[in-house]
């Protein structure tokens, strides 16, 4: 009974997996050919570049998101000012914003053309032109649109913090800096991992923002080998690579996140209400961020809106219902997946199944179109062996049911990744007290797990809702015929370069996403010291 | 000819009555094509369906689907993919005298697997008040010192300039082929951009003094301002002729219609569809005798370059290579 039981749960644990991970180890199989002149051709006079501009893009971003991210969290965690309450939940919204939209918001209003060199060049005529497509541009934007991760997994672990200890090292007469760096830090840094790994596979997987820059990365070569160079083999054997970066990358954090330590027992620290010349600097901070992150590019969307054909907004509504009726399917099976097998994996160290789990989040950190085309490779697959040999006519591709498939792949490790704290935080000698107490499995979840993972099981729902709403490369390839959504339309436009019509799906965009991300954001502690 | 299109609408009606709907995989935007599958149905009852990505992926999408296919045709806005298409095996040859008789045959895949539709000029642009057209005079003369400094190009990653440079390379060898982009790359202003129409701003800005677009991005740009200080120069008048790229379909191998199929690519060349289509895009229709949109003809007459065009795809590989190795991004 108990080893069926095992391997009933190994076996649903394995299946996911390998339907997870399946299409992107798919890529593998493209070894089996070599393009030798086209390799050479790469080696020669992209590969070394392209690695150095990926790096700087990696360290930037990752510097710009850890600044931002984990220095906003502390102040609204640690301090009380103008308009903290709103800060935040507001400062995690400009999650909501495709980084490609921000790229062309910013360039519209930074590049030669754009209204603030135009003006310093009216003014001053000696400025000349000032290079807005620089490598710091693409990090200044992409960091921007990225910190919230970091920012909300930090300050989920910030709230966290145990009082004792830090006033214990108070008493001994530490410095702030060196009970921020030797004591508050450490404790963060789970949090702080797990959102900059968010934030890297979103970089490595970057094809939109860097291209309007002009910025060429890993990522754009693999595009260049197909797009240009006819090769779908040479790319996916460039995506293998970085698939390689990828599942190390995650190693790496499932390593240090095993460390986390959770006591329940913890004091929560009391915020500080600040006065005088403080909160001044600190609301200044603050709000210039939430203004730079989405007030700037909101004003500048509605600005190019009103000089865009008035019946825009009709063509809008279908898209519109599409986008929401798709991000609330997603967002309940990929939830519903990830929990299940956050559920299995929970109490069980087994280190086959482990090994596993780093697989299924690969689809995050490769580029969408890449993805996008393994899954449908992968569906095709499905479906003739279905056909062939059990005689069953099954369509994926091309249907709702394909599209939802195709977003569990790419946002699976979106939804686990939301789930790991919840889970890690639930104790299991409570789980094994109830057991022995004789409670059954059923009242076990209902009573003691459900109520403690409820938390992450939301943020899961409501983060992957916000992503599918932004999703371009899967839906574009897959999508039923007529389910065309805003990101969709957005594209639509942006793909010609006419960024004025593409600023009212994209503005309604940006709304529907935020919708879930403010059910969902951080709330202010309730406990103030004067 | 004028007769084709009500032949061809009383034909495809009857069909009409009963067929599935026709599936069109587009790389053109909707926004460009929309107009036109509506029209088609209006004129024969027959639905037409459009999904649209880029070019490479609707291949993707043809190859890993196969025989299950729904597409019955496929819409590039370049000579080289649908010169790919017509490689990975994934287009039919169609045999139509319609077709063979309104479509000129540079414009046309020597084993009849796609058709062009319309034509996409890509020419110089200058800025009126720093260049004066005697100073210009073909592609090959950009890469000339007095040039340095003043030349904005859209980026090497766009395959409107892998066409133009293959076409460069058909023409003139490799190696003065390789010369001539050296020289654009040391004539550039700026880095490459990421669009025409952003090269164009930065010619209005005074960043730059000329680039190389396709002609209907300047199209909309003097849509929305006529007076915008740009105008359009067509190279190579006295040589090759201006380079010349295409948006063109073909029925694909596993369309379960393609007789409906061949019908669509047939309608699309008669004089009404032409007009639609080239004025959606202000593009160049294929047939002779269509009204141009009125920017377009504002324009004037040009010499294209009547090498066939898909060579494009010959080259591109070779094309791509010399643009990485001069350094062209």
């Amino acid at each position: 009974m108990i080893v069926s039981k095992k391997l009933a749960i190994r076996m649903i644990q394995t299946g996911l997996a390998i339907f997870i991970a399946g299409p992107l180890l798919y890529l593998l199989l493209y070894w089996w050919t070599l393009d030798v002149p086209l390799w050479q051709h790469i080696i020669e006079n992209q590969f070394f570049p392209l690695i150095r501009n990926s790096i700087i893009l990696l360290v930037g971003v990752g510097f710009g998101t850890s600044v931002l991210g984990v220095g906003l969290a502390w102040l609204t965690y640690r301090y009380r000012f103008t308009g903290s309450a709103f800060l935040t939940g507001a400062l995690i919204l400009p999650l909501a914003i495709p980084a490609y939209v921000q790229g062309f918001i910013y360039l519209g209003i930074l590049d030669v053309s754009g209204p603030f060199q135009t003006y310093l060049r009216a003014m001053w005529p000696d400025v000349g032109f000032i290079n807005a497509r620089h490598p710091f541009g693409v990090i200044w934007v992409m960091s921007w649109v990225l910190y919230p991760y970091v920012y909300l997994l930090t300050r989920q672990a910030f709230s966290k913090l145990d009082r004792s200890q830090i006033e214990v090292a108070r008493l001994a007469g530490f410095s702030k800096r060196r009970i921020f760096f030797k004591l508050i830090f450490p404790m963060i840094r789970p949090g702080w991992l797990a959102g900059l790994t968010l934030v890297w596979m979103e970089t490595l997987a970057d094809f939109g923002t860097v291209s309007l820059f002009g910025f060429s990365t890993f990522t754009t070569a693999i595009y260049k080998t197909w797009f240009d160079f006819y090769s779908l083999a040479t790319a996916a054997q460039l995506s293998s690579l970085l698939m390689l970066v990828a599942f190390l990358l995650l190693w790496w954090e499932k390593r240090s996140e095993s460390h986390i330590r959770h006591d329940s027992n913890s004091t929560p620290w009391a915020a500080q209400r600040l006065t005088g010349k403080h909160r001044f600097l600190v609301s200044l901070v603050c709000w210039t961020a939430l203004g730079t992150a989405l007030i700037v590019p909101v004003i500048q969307l509605v600005y190019w809106s009103f000089q865009a054909p008035a019946h825009t907004l009709q063509t809008l509504i279908d898209p519109f219902w599409n986008s929401v009726l798709l991000a609330v399917m997603a967002a309940g099976v990929i939830t519903v997946f990830a929990y299940i097998q956050s559920l299995i994996n929970y109490r069980r160290t087994d280190p086959v199944l482990d090994r596993l789990v780093p697989l299924t989040k690969l689809g995050y950190a490769l580029p969408g179109t890449v993805v996008a085309v393994s899954t449908l490779l992968w569906f095709s697959h499905i479906e003739t062996f279905l056909s062939d040999w059990l005689h069953i006519e099954v369509y994926l591709t091309g249907t709702v049911l394909g599209l939802l498939l195709a977003y569990l792949i790419r946002f699976f490790s979106l939804a686990s990744q939301s789930l790991v704290d919840s889970f890690a935080r639930m104790e299991l000698s409570v789980n094994d007290a109830a057991r022995t107490l004789g409670a059954g499995p059923w009242k076990r979840f209902r009573q003691i797990v459900w109520p403690l993972t409820r938390p992450g099981a939301l943020a899961a729902l409501l983060l992957v809702c916000t992503e599918v709403i932004k999703e371009l490369p899967a839906t574009l390839l897959l999508r039923p015929f007529g389910w065309d959504t805003l990101a969709l339309k957005v594209y639509q436009w942006t793909n010609e370069a006419m960024w004025v019509n593409a600023a009212m799906p994209a503005l309604l965009l940006i709304i529907t996403g935020t919708l879930p991300l403010w059910l969902f954001r951080p709330r202010e502690e309730k406990n103030v010291k004067a | 000819m004028k007769r084709i299109p009500y032949f061809l609408a009383l034909t495809t009606l009857a069909s009409g009555l009963f067929a599935a709907p026709l599936v069109v995989y587009s790389e053109r935007s909707e926004q460009l094509i929309k107009p036109l599958l509506d029209r088609y149905t209006e004129v024969t009852g027959i639905d037409v369906q459009v999904l649209t990505d880029n070019a490479a992926p609707l291949v993707a999408r043809l190859q890993a689907e196969g025989k299950r296919t729904p597409a019955d045709i496929l819409i590039t806005v370049d000579a080289g993919n649908l010169w790919q298409a017509s490689q990975s095996g994934m287009l039919a040859s169609i045999d139509s005298d319609i077709l063979e008789a309104r479509v000129p045959d540079y414009l046309q895949d020597p084993d009849n697997q796609w058709f062009a539709l319309t034509v996409r000029a890509r020419t110089i642009v200058y800025h009126t008040d720093r260049v004066k057209p005697e100073q210009l005079s073909t592609y090959e003369a950009l890469a000339d010192p007095e040039w340095k400094g003043r030349l904005c190009l859209r980026t090497s990653k766009k395959v409107y300039n892998q066409s133009l440079v293959g076409s460069l390379i058909n023409r003139l060898g490799e190696d003065n082929a390789r010369a001539v982009v050296d020289g654009w790359v040391n004539n550039l202003a700026t880095a490459p951009q990421s669009s025409d129409t952003v090269a164009m701003e930065a010619l209005l800005a005074g960043q730059c003094d000329v680039t190389l677009v396709n002609t209907y991005y300047l199209g909309r740009m003097q849509k929305n301002d006529p007076t915008l200080p740009l105008a359009i120069y067509w190279p190579n008048q006295e040589t090759s002729g201006v380079h010349i790229n295409v948006s063109g379909a073909g029925v694909t191998r596993h369309s379960k219609q393609p007789e409906a199929a061949q019908a669509f690519l047939e309608w699309m060349v008669s004089d009404e569809a032409q007009q639609i289509y080239a004025s959606l895009d202000m593009e160049f229709p294929v047939v002779d005798g269509v009204a141009l949109d009125p920017i377009v003809s504002a324009w004037g007459p040009f010499k294209p370059d009547t090498r066939p065009v898909y060579k494009a795809g010959e080259f591109q590989r070779q094309a791509v290579m010399l643009m990485d190795t001069a350094g062209y991004r």
